[in-house]
């Protein structure tokens, strides 16, 4: 399938900014913004995102317990979720994976590739 | 006044009940008063004794001339009791032990003697019947005595002046209790008062003080006889063995203590009998008593669930001679705490190679987990604070500089790209120290893997194929060899050769060669990364493997550098147990290898190993004329063999030439510290005598002294390698 909608969730604003640009600017996306796990799972199936990009270190809701909610929703069952994250330690990459995302970008993550990125894992 | 006590009749019957003769005479020593057991003593009616002169009732009339009228002079004091013989109705004589004093009347004027005779013939013969055993009493080592009822040694032998310093005179003169340890007299009288009363006493233990004023221990077996009034004993001198028990005792607290305050136990497991057994600090973290029913399976039980079967696995690996048991798992003791517990363990095998047992260490390791956890969350948290503002920072500088805001004038084109570089660089440099600490921190430690060096060199080759197109340099690696195996994390050793062949390819000048290459020798494998680079100065081969030290800081290479890459290498070879370094290549340039322990069957080269048949490289620093013969005998068998006598040469040369061997003759001072400079795949044979037929003690390589004919098959079996 062909990526056209992300839904980047990352409590950083300065993030989801260069993100967004990088996205939409350079990768020709459509980027739906959250600043948290709550408001992506309020504006998640309105969104109807193709990938989902999902920070870790998120105050209340963090990157893990948004990705157990978001997989509830009926609409996003099958949405690849791809972690967007500095926390790329071995043991914390192996326990995005068993928890069945798609795949892991690390940040700093380079904005004029970004797009490309999301689409290689998104569609891998 | 009346009564028992002053009542005529009374005393009388009392006098009469001692067995013993009491008497009183008068100042003309007549015998004035006698009681009833003066009949017995002497076997005569009261009658015919009243009124008879002592002199009379003594055996030798000239005796009596002699002590009899010495002590029984009016106005003497008649000290202390003497012995002398009577002579009974029937004619025979007995020794009869004597004890007076004067008698005076109201007016303090003395009218003559009183006593007792009490005949001692029983106590008296068995005293004297000692001496028909006189040669066997004396010649014993242990010490025999005979004492009296009276608390008196009457015999004693050589052994007591021997041990104790007195004579023998001295020993007989006082109480026996005179020379006991004052912490013991009462023990001692409870004893003797036993001993009275016919009870036979061993192992007692008393001190005795000798003439220097030291004591020694004694262990007493006495026996008395109640008939004689005397005991036998024998004592044993056990001084020695008291302070030897009381130094086990104390190094057993010691050791107790110790273990307490490192929180390290120790543990054997007989494998015959499957037997536990455990220090007190183990006893301690599994909070048990002493009592605790320790078996194996009681053992294993402390481990929850799956961890009992790792624990169980790991040992039954070690006992088949596989690897040393070292995990470090969750525990729950007795009162149910639940900490983690580090268990390590080696195998111990008899003469004939087989494993008897395992024996290990025991220790609660949850403090350091705790901090390792700790640590680990910090590193965790760091990483991700300095990570998310650089993303900003980096993405903006790229977007920047990709042109997507617009095209930018060159100057400030410039200007982003520099800011750009820079904040690469710090990604790369937070990258690295976490990287370090990590390392360090030993947080990677557990996953080890066995690990194909073929396969390693391979990967490393292919992971920087590309940045040596890039920078022209040609990469090549020794041909796939079944070089062997070693265990550690793959990672990380993959780590350290991306660091060491890159370091080599940066800075190797375009069109020369990196070459990557696998030696193998006793027990090692050693990397090495040969390149034809500016090399490294002698006096940075140290220091080059700490953090941020380049050779060269004005090198503009150093830009692209952390200075963290060979501090990183370092510290992951040294977790892994091996040595990094660096020497000068021939011709130019440097070679940086990093040794590693051989895993498995590489580990233990044999002699019927065909390719040990091939000679290695071997230093020699022995004077001649043995060193002169060392080398022609090693190089008659295809050695390469290089000689100097220069301790300082030695060191270049080793480095230079990385031999396998090194001979060192006794005339190098410093030969340990000199040992510990080689490298370390090096065996050095510390050649101790010069002349032959004598013995070589070979050093770091086995402990036993090799005749100097053998020392040849010696040096093969050092020299096992396979290939150059």
């Amino acid at each position: 399938m062909t990526i056209r909608k992300v839904l980047l969730i990352d409590d950083e604003p300065d993030i989801r900014k260069i993100g967004t640009l990088a996205l939409e600017r350079v990768g020709g996306l459509e980027v739906t913004q959250a600043s948290s796990g709550v408001e992506a799972l309020e504006l998640a199936a309105a969104a109807a995102p193709d990938v989902i990009l999902l920070d870790v270190m998120m105050p209340d809701l963090d990157g893990p317990a948004t990705f157990t909610r978001l997989r509830e929703l009926p609409e996003l069952a099958d949405t690849p979720i791809v972690f967007l994250t500095a926390k790329v330690q071995k043991n914390e990459v192996e326990r995005y994976m068993e928890l069945g995302a798609k795949g892991v970008i690390k940040k700093p993550f380079d904005p004029m590739t970004l797009a490309d990125e999301v689409r290689r894992v998104a569609e891998g | 006044m009346s009564g028992p006590f002053t009542d005529a009749a009374a005393l009388r019957s009392t006098l009469d009940a001692v067995p013993d003769a009491v008497f009183v005479a008068d100042l003309e020593r007549r015998v004035k008063f006698a009681s009833r057991g003066a009949e017995r003593v002497f076997g005569r009616p009261l009658e015919e004794l009243l009124g008879r002169t002592l002199r009379w009732l003594y055996a030798d009339p000239e005796e009596w001339e002699r002590q009899g009228e010495l002590r029984f002079r009016p106005g003497g004091d008649l000290p202390g009791s003497y012995l002398m013989d009577y002579r009974r109705a029937d004619g025979s004589v007995f020794p009869g032990e004597t004890v007076a004093s004067p008698l005076r009347d109201e007016a303090g004027e003395q009218i003559g003697f009183m006593g007792l005779i009490r005949d001692v013939t029983v106590r008296e013969r068995a005293v004297r019947n000692v001496t028909r055993f006189q040669r066997l009493f004396q010649v014993t080592n242990s010490m025999a005595a005979i004492a009296g009822f009276d608390g008196y040694f009457k015999v004693v032998n050589e052994a007591w002046s021997s041990l104790l310093g007195y004579s023998q005179e001295e020993l007989l003169s006082r109480p026996f209790v005179d020379f006991v340890h004052p912490d013991d007299v009462e023990a001692t009288q409870r004893v003797a008062a036993q001993l009275v009363l016919g009870e036979e006493v061993v192992s007692f233990l008393n001190r005795y003080r000798s003439l220097d004023g030291s004591y020694r221990w004694l262990s007493w077996r006495s026996r008395s006889d109640t008939e004689q009034a005397l005991i036998y004993a024998f004592a044993f001198d056990v001084t020695e063995m008291i302070e030897v028990r009381e130094r086990l005792q104390r190094s057993e607290r010691l050791l107790s203590q110790t273990e307490r305050l490192a929180r390290v136990g120790g543990w054997v497991l007989d494998l015959p009998t499957s037997e536990v057994t455990w220090s007190d600090e183990v006893y301690r973290i599994h909070e048990v008593e002493r009592d605790f029913e320790l078996t194996l399976e009681s053992a294993l039980d402390f481990y929850p669930g799956e961890v009992r079967a790792r624990v169980r696995g790991a040992l039954e690996q070690t006992a088949r001679g596989g690897e040393p048991t070292d995990i470090t798992v969750p525990f729950v003791t007795a009162r149910g705490r639940r900490i983690w517990v580090r268990a390590q363990g080696e195998a111990v095998r008899d003469e004939q190679g087989q494993v008897v047992r395992l024996q290990g260490t025991f220790q609660d390791v949850s403090e350091q987990k705790a901090a390792e956890t700790a640590k680990d969350e910090f590193v965790s948290v760091v990483s991700h604070e300095l990570r998310t503002p650089l993303t900003s920072i980096l993405g903006s500088l790229r977007l920047l500089e990709g042109g997507v805001m617009g095209e930018l004038a060159p100057e400030v084109a410039d200007l982003v790209r520099t800011a750009r570089s820079n904040s690469e660089r710090l990604v790369r440099l937070i990258n690295e120290v976490l990287d370090l600490q990590r390392i360090e921190a030993k947080l990677d430690a557990p996953r080890l893997e066995v690990i194909e060096l073929d396969e390693l060199l391979e990967a490393c080759v292919s992971e920087l194929a590309g940045f040596a197109r890039e920078r022209e340099v040609k990469l090549s690696v020794a041909e796939r060899a079944n070089s062997g195996c070693v265990r550690g994390n793959p990672d990380r050793l993959l780590q350290v050769l991306v660091n060491l062949v890159g370091n080599a390819i940066k800075f190797s000048p375009a069109g020369e060669e990196v070459h990557l290459g696998n030696l193998r020798r006793s027990g090692t494998h050693r990397i090495e990364v040969r390149d034809r680079g500016p090399g490294v100065p002698v006096a940075l081969r140290d220091t080059i493997f700490e953090r941020f030290q380049q050779a060269d800081s004005s090198d503009s290479r150093r830009a692209s550098g952390t200075g963290l890459g060979l501090a990183i290498a370092r510290a992951i070879v040294e977790q892994h147990g091996g040595r990094i370094g660096v020497r000068t290549r021939a011709g130019g340039g440097s070679v940086f290898f990093a040794e590693l322990p051989a895993h498995g069957q590489d580990a233990e080269p044999s002699l019927s190993d065909s390719s040990l048949r091939r000679g290695g490289e071997v230093l020699v620093c022995v004077p001649d004329p043995l060193g002169q013969r060392l080398h022609s005998l090693l190089a008659q068998q295809g050695f390469r063999v290089t000689r100097t006598e220069d301790p300082e040469q030695l060191l270049a040369l080793a480095e230079e030439r990385a031999p396998e061997v090194v001979l060192a003759g006794p005339q190098l001072d410093g030969l340990h510290e000199l040992a510990a400079r080689l490298p370390p795949a090096t065996a050095t044979l510390f050649v101790s005598a010069l002349r032959e037929g004598e013995h070589a003690t070979l050093f770091r390589w086995t402990p036993e002294p090799v005749a100097t004919s053998r020392l040849v098959d010696v040096v093969r079996q050092a020299c096992s390698i396979v290939e150059r």
